[in-house]
């Protein structure tokens, strides 16, 4: 299953409703460049040596792989750079309990 | 756009059986040409049956192409599926056009590729690709917020979802996209007219990707923009057809598996008491513990195996050879059986770049300006219909074609004294190999019949214009100053800004290149580290020093041999004032025991001659020799250095090439030996040209 986010819900409400492949439950809604970010920046606190710093997500295309486990491509720039260029990297992020986390991506490169 | 692709081509041919496959005719490979300036077109990477490589019924992994479709759709629509994309399209260019792919991975995983255990690269088994434009003179831009497409630029990987996500391990320098990846290539106006080809260029993983299938060509203008230069054009020129070929192989195991980790000794070199013919195929053998008894290699040519190649024109043919394939060196030769000998053939352009020798130009410096591609002979006396020849005619009896090397020629009957002739009846030749051997540690790539060539009597027209060479008004030697080119450029240029550690090369300064093969691994400097000893001798590596002008090493810039890391640029090196061209010299220095193959992306390069080098002759004067390439042989060494320290101490004699770079392109990009078992092993160097502060 695969669609481009929007920041807006309406697209993915639709998404939910649609007949979905086998270990992705309706209940779980596609992670959003916001949730994206969130768990890039959490995770870049918990170890900056694996992660580069300063980066902006600036669009996202994810599907579900399983339940909670999700892979997504994901656009974004580095703020500490000026030179306009969009990156591209293909993140791999989970739903837990405590919140989403990213597994990985956005690596030092 | 014009889809010329199923129509024109007697694809019916390619589904006969073995014994008949071999009488099946060359056909032109399918062709996309743009329209408006524009070739917007979808290429999809994927598996599919491969109806020529029988006896098998092989799936082999293929380029898919179609007009980009307006829905979006990932796939291309059925009607074009029976064409046969094993062989290879042609995307047909010119100056000023726009080339738009959207590339799309469907490709499966792959099933235990070599370099998938090396550390961090455990996405490998994923299948992820890219596009390479070989030889060809365009920028290499990245993706912004405004347009999202890439130049000609391998540090993007796309993957095929379906196959799931990189482990935890795995670590991609560069760009990682999902499903497809869009590129927009703009062909400057300058841009040479001549042949180049695309291909993957995956790291790690370009061999198993090529020898499956993955591979097609790409034509820039026309053979008469170098025939019919200064503007006349004889009658002969502007009637003479021209044929591609593209050269590849595969090897299939018992069964119909493909090899896409392909074995070079999968055959004997040479054909055993008892074989059968090499007609496009050689049986396979034991080697060590593996046996490829019962499979084969096979060799094609647009897809098939020992096709026959009518030629029909009294004038006969310009051919524009490729070798799309992975590894395989090529001893190339169309051998006249009735006359016992290799026929005489016209080189008119090598690499993309069409010859514009300046006259008297010498058959030995001829040979050291071609490496060892060439071997020059006299070509016929005698220039009747052209009222004089501008340039030197180059003639060969063979050619030597390392992977990715493109070789232009005229082909037409000749006598025995060399002359164009009428054919006899029934007068044939065999396009053939004869094989290669790469050094004492090399490998030894087979002999193999690729096709069959009929000269047709026709109504060759018998003393009345066809003249004994051809009046190649090539590009060569305005192309080793690339001004123009340069202009074309500009804009591109400017986005890569200067940075502070990328430095001009200091005047009378070279920069040096080693290659080797690696039995052990440096450790990284300052970890106190032992060197890693390696399980077999499968790493490849290049190493670098910059040479002062008495060509001793300049302290302090010696990097040891090490197997490519995209994280660490080799090179870094500003164009010009006004972002014009900076032209380097750097000297090749092999010091292992096989023969590699030195390409450099986004450049041409010519290779300096002995009087060059000992000042006999000026730069400027060599220039007008006007032969470049993109990719040159470096011969082995002799002896035994397992290092450059080895090296230092005159444990081997090496065969150092000398090129001149007039590097145009500002962007990230790489050089390496483009045999692609050493690229895949390491054998590659990241280089950042910057523009002009």
């Amino acid at each position: 299953m695969r669609a481009r986010l929007l920041d807006g819900a309406a697209l993915t409400a639709l998404l939910l409703c649609l007949p979905l492949v086998a270990g992705c439950s309706v209940s779980e809604a596609l992670p959003s460049i916001a949730v994206i970010q969130a768990a890039y920046d959490d995770a870049k606190l918990e170890e900056p040596e694996r992660h580069d710093d300063q980066l902006h997500i600036e669009d996202a295309d994810c599907r579900a792989l399983e339940a909670g486990k999700f892979t997504c491509q994901v656009g974004f720039t580095d703020k500490r750079s000026s030179n306009g260029r969009l990156y591209f990297d293909v993140i791999g992020i989970d739903k837990l309990e405590r919140g989403w986390r990213l597994m990985s991506g956005l690596c030092r490169r | 756009m014009t889809f010329r692709t199923v129509a024109t081509f007697a694809w019916t041919l390619a589904w006969l059986p073995s014994s008949a496959a071999s009488a099946a005719l060359l056909a032109e490979p399918p062709v996309f040409e743009s329209k408006n300036h524009v070739l917007d077109i979808m290429i999809v990477a994927k598996a599919a049956e491969v109806p020529t490589l029988t006896p098998f019924q092989s799936v082999g992994w293929i380029y898919e192409i179609c007009a980009r479709p307006k829905n979006n759709a990932l796939s291309c629509p059925p009607s074009v599926k029976s064409v046969n994309w094993y062989g290879g399209s042609r995307l047909k260019l010119t100056q000023g056009d726009t080339l738009k792919i959207r590339l799309v991975n469907k490709l499966p995983p792959i099933f235990g590729p070599k370099h998938a255990n090396d550390p961090g690269f455990g996405y490998l088994v994923l299948n992820p690709t890219n596009l390479h434009t070989h030889g060809m003179l365009v920028d290499a831009h990245y993706p912004t917020l405004t347009n999202k497409t890439y130049g000609d630029n391998v540090f993007v990987l796309t993957l095929n979802p379906a196959n799931g996500k990189p482990d935890s391990k795995s670590h991609i320098h560069g760009d990682v996209r999902l499903n497809f990846t869009d590129y927009e290539i703009k062909i400057p106006k300058n841009h040479p007219s001549g042949l180049f080809w695309f291909h993957p260029h995956a790291h790690g993983i370009a061999l198993n990707q090529i020898s499956a299938g993955m591979a097609g060509i790409i034509t820039i203008g026309d053979v008469r923009d170098y025939l019919c230069r200064g503007g006349s054009c004889p009658r002969f020129v502007q009637d003479i057809p021209t044929r591609h070929l593209i050269l590849k192989d595969t090897q299939i195991l018992p069964g119909r598996t493909i090899l896409d980790q392909q074995e070079p000794q999968f055959c004997h070199h040479d054909p055993d008491v008892g074989d059968p013919p090499r007609q496009g195929w050689c049986p396979g053998q034991l080697v060590g513990d593996f046996t490829y008894l019962n499979g084969r290699w096979i060799f094609t040519v647009n897809g098939l195996q020992y096709p026959t190649v009518p030629i029909n024109s009294p004038l006969g043919e310009i051919w524009r050879i490729t070798n799309a394939s992975a590894s395989v060196s090529y001893d190339l030769q169309l051998f006249n059986p009735a006359q016992k000998r290799n026929m005489i053939v016209q080189i008119v352009a090598i690499d993309g770049v069409s010859i514009s020798a300046q006259p008297a130009t010498s058959n030995q410096q001829f040979k050291e300006i071609g490496a060892t591609k060439l071997d020059p002979v006299p070509c016929p006396p005698g220039t009747a219909g052209h009222g004089g020849l501008v340039g030197q005619p180059l003639c060969v009896r063979r050619l030597i074609m390392m992977p990715s090397s493109r070789v232009e020629f005229w082909v037409t009957y000749r006598d025995v004294h060399d002359n164009p002739a009428p054919p006899p009846s029934g007068a044939t030749a065999i396009l053939r190999t004869t094989g290669f051997e790469t050094g004492p540690v090399g490998d030894a790539w087979p002999s193999i019949d690729l096709a069959r060539v009929e000269f047709h009597a026709g109504a060759f027209a018998r003393g009345g214009g066809v003249p004994a060479a051809l009046n190649v008004e090539g590009q060569g030697r305005e192309l080793a100053n690339p001004v123009k080119l340069a202009s074309d450029l500009a804009q591109t240029n400017k986005a890569f800004r200067p940075e502070a550690d990328c430095k001009p090369l200091r005047p009378g300064h070279k920069r040096r290149i080693f290659f080797n093969i690696l039995l052990t691994l440096p450790p990284k400097p300052g970890s106190g580290k032992p060197p890693i000893e390696t399980i077999e001798p499968s790493a490849f590596g290049m190493g670098y020093e910059e040479l002062d002008e008495k060509g001793n090493p300049v302290p302090g810039t010696f990097q040891d041999i090490v197997p490519f890391d995209a994280g660490t640029p080799t090179v870094c090196l500003t164009l010009a004032p006004g972002n014009k061209p900076v032209k380097e010299q750097w000297e090749l220095i092999n010091i292992s025991g096989e023969d590699h193959n030195f390409h450099m992306h986004q450049s041409k390069f010519r290779l300096v001659a002995k009087d060059e080098l000992d000042g006999t002759i000026t730069p400027l004067e060599a220039a007008k020799r006007g032969l470049l390439h993109d990719n040159v042989p470096v011969r082995h060494a002799d002896g035994t250095c397992d290092n450059v320290a080895d090296f230092r101490k005159g444990k081997c004699v090496v065969h150092p090439v000398h090129v001149e770079i007039p590097f145009t392109i500002a962007g990230d990009y790489v050089y390496h030996c483009h045999i692609l078992e050493h690229e895949d092993g390491g054998m590659m160097a990241r280089i950042r040209v910057r523009a002009a502060p």
